[in-house]
């Protein structure tokens, strides 16, 4: 006979085998049932609307770490929040304790969130939450070629275009 | 569930939240550090560590209250036995939260942090929640509280020990991330065995499996190596050592002696309370084994760190690999019997205070020379005898010398070995014993080298015109004193520490 903690067990392994199952069998039914025209729209990364530039397995700025790690943490508590609101306005719990169990339930819901929102103030406050916006460092190089030769350089060639320029150096 | 049973939970859990209150007060600390900073963010460096200090000394005051409330042998579960409140959680969380202060003392010179940490007051909440995380360690009767207690602590030594914005520092951050990574899942995996098993995750065992046949001894003993790995690697056993001489040569100084010392401690707690209280309610036979497992890994520590620390010339390095054979050797009394308790509790308080004095005195040293090799350091000990009489006093204490309190401690984890060694006859501890003391041999030359240039040799350079902190030269003296006096004062104290017990 199997104890309770070795059908806990088997009760992970079915939500891992349901999981990829259900992932699976979807993406095999999509697969046959789908028409398979495929063009460059269509081939192209999602980027929410904007036009990719390079492939999605490009190189990501680092910084953006921690805006990853926000989302997972503020993931993670929504996560824990509905199986808390499930037991918290469990009645048969509430009537047998006569409310205490929601007063106790309440009061650790809310020491979890608050300290969390301490958190997001805080790095909010240490501008961790802006830090995607580049700030470039103007370059402080001071050339000794006066600016107006630059702008004369870039006048002379910036008049002809391109594709003539071959041909007025034939001339 | 039972309606009564319901009810009676929440109230004990409400019951036992009063009997937190040294922990809430360090959260309670964090927190209006936090807020504070959100708010008033100038003037930082006026608040913040008279805030921090304020929180730990009323967290020691708490602790030392709840525990002299304490009935002779009395232990106090709490939150259903996640937690437990005894004697020994008491001790040694007031020797964690007295190691707190130096620490907080030794990051107050701005000078000493790099620019970014010295202006966030991140530096300070992350030590704050280490301790935190230590102190449940001490208090864990679970092993999720255990696993709480560990992650929370090595997540934040993680960020202490990048805090530094060099190149080293992060290295180093990163390899004891790597490393904390790689134990944890082993801990889970261990963990996972122990529930399929025995159907709770309570520490006091149960030998029988919920389907009514015993649990063979192997497997038992397999399952408690994978979730006894993290705390393994926390306390630098030798398996699990790799990380420490990269991690301690790369981090700022003052994470250093935090490492070295707070959870070191914190996992001797669990050692301890796993070896004397867990499992001899499990019968001789598993305890013995145990034991021997206890025994051949304290063989192994020592070993490594003593020969290792005999090749290197990088005072950091050679320290990490010091105290790696001194950890070995506090283990080794951990897997003596029950009534060794007392010479182990004295021996980590002891190894608490070298493990401080002996990165204090590096610090002093690195500031003033601006190196951490041994030939730097040449004739320092002549300039500044205060300094180096302090250095050789630590030094002393570090290989077991007689005026100090390391000869006391070394004296009683011998002792309790030699008991052990006559009541089992087993041949693993005698060679326990005897690789002990070859060790202490060894570490005469590799430690005596640090007074041998400082005294011995004539200054080549000339004195250098940096000042000495003065903080960090008065805790030093402080604790050399400290550790001069356990010496003299050993019977003393141990007659405490007996009564503390009992």
């Amino acid at each position: 006979m199997m104890g309770i903690e070795q059908i806990a067990f088997l009760e992970i392994l079915t939500f891992i085998a349901g999981a990829l199952l259900l992932v699976g069998l979807g993406s095999l039914t999509s697969a046959l049932l789908q028409p398979n025209l495929p063009n460059e729209a269509k081939l192209c990364t999602y980027e929410s609307g904007e036009v990719p530039t390079g492939g999605s397995w490009g190189k990501f700025n680092a910084r953006f770490y921690v805006i990853a790690i926000i989302f997972m943490l503020f993931e993670a508590e929504t996560v824990l929040l509905f199986p808390w609101a499930m037991v918290w306005a469990n009645p048969t719990l509430n009537e047998a304790t006569e409310g205490l169990w929601a007063r106790y339930t309440a009061m650790s819901i809310v020491l979890f969130i608050v300290p969390l929102g301490i958190g997001l103030a805080y790095m909010w406050r240490q501008g961790h939450l802006a830090s995607t916006h580049p700030c470039p460092i103007p370059p402080t190089f001071a050339s000794k070629v006066p600016k107006a030769h630059y702008e004369q350089i870039n006048h002379r060639y910036a008049s002809t275009p391109r594709r003539l320029q071959h041909i007025q150096k034939a001339k | 569930m039972n309606d009564q049973l319901v009810l009676q939970h929440v109230q004990d859990n409400l019951a036992s939240w009063p009997l937190l209150l040294p922990e809430v007060l360090v959260v309670i600390a964090i927190v209006t550090i936090l807020v504070w900073s959100i708010l008033l963010p100038r003037y930082q460096h006026y608040w913040l560590f008279p805030v921090a200090l304020l929180g730990v000394s009323l967290a020691w005051c708490s602790k030392y209250w709840l525990g002299s409330q304490l009935k002779p042998h009395q232990t106090l579960p709490l939150f259903h036995q996640l937690l437990v409140l005894d004697p020994l959680t008491v001790f040694f969380c007031l020797l964690l939260l007295s190691i707190a202060p130096f620490l907080l003392l030794l990051t107050r010179p701005r000078a000493y942090l790099p620019s970014r940490a010295a202006d966030s007051p991140a530096y300070v909440v992350l030590l704050l929640g280490s301790l935190l995380g230590s102190c449940l360690l001490v208090m864990a009767f679970h092993w999720l509280t255990i696993y709480l207690g560990l992650t929370l602590l090595s997540l934040t030594s993680a960020l202490l020990i990048g805090s530094h914005t060099t190149l080293q520092s992060a290295e180093a951050s990163l390899k004891y991330l790597l490393y904390s990574m790689t134990t944890t899942a082993m801990m889970l995996w261990g963990m996972a065995y122990y529930y399929g098993l025995t159907g709770t995750l309570a520490l006091s065992l149960p030998d029988v499996a919920p389907s009514g046949q015993t649990i063979p001894e192997y497997i038992l003993l397999a399952m408690l190596l994978l979730c006894l790995s993290h705390i393994f690697f926390v306390f630098a056993t030798a398996p699990y050592h790799f990380w420490v001489p990269d991690v301690y040569q790369g981090a700022p100084t003052v994470v250093v002696s935090y490492l070295s010392t707070v959870p070191k401690l914190a996992t001797v707690a669990v050692l301890l309370r796993l070896f004397h209280q867990c499992l001899p309610q499990l019968g001789p036979a598993l305890l013995e084994h145990a034991q021997q497992g206890m025994a051949v890994l304290s063989l192994l520590t020592i070993i490594v760190g003593n020969t290792a620390a005999l090749l290197q010339n990088n005072l950091q390095r050679l320290m990490a690999y010091g105290s790696i054979a001194q950890g070995g050797l506090l283990m080794a009394g951990i897997a003596t019997s029950l009534n060794s308790q007392v010479c182990i509790l004295y021996y980590s308080a002891i190894y608490g205070v070298m493990g401080l004095a002996t990165w204090v005195g590096i610090k002093v040293l690195q500031h003033l020379t601006n190196s951490v090799h041994l030939q730097d350091c040449v004739g320092l000990g002549r300039r500044l005898p205060v300094l180096g009489s302090s250095i050789t006093v630590v030094i002393l204490s570090l290989i077991g010398l007689p005026p100090t309190a390391g000869f006391t401690g070394k004296f009683l984890v011998f002792t309790a070995l030699w008991e052990h060694i006559q009541r089992t006859g087993s041949p693993l501890f005698v060679s326990l014993l005897v690789v002990g003391l070859l060790g202490t041999v060894l570490s005469l030359y590799y430690y005596l080298q640090l007074p041998y240039v400082l005294f011995c040799k004539a200054a080549r350079l000339p004195s250098s015109t940096r000042n000495v902190n003065q903080t960090e030269y008065a805790i030093l003296s402080c604790l050399a004193i400290l550790l001069l006096a356990g010496f003299f004062a050993a019977d003393s104290l141990l007659r405490v520490l007996g009564n503390w017990l009992d």
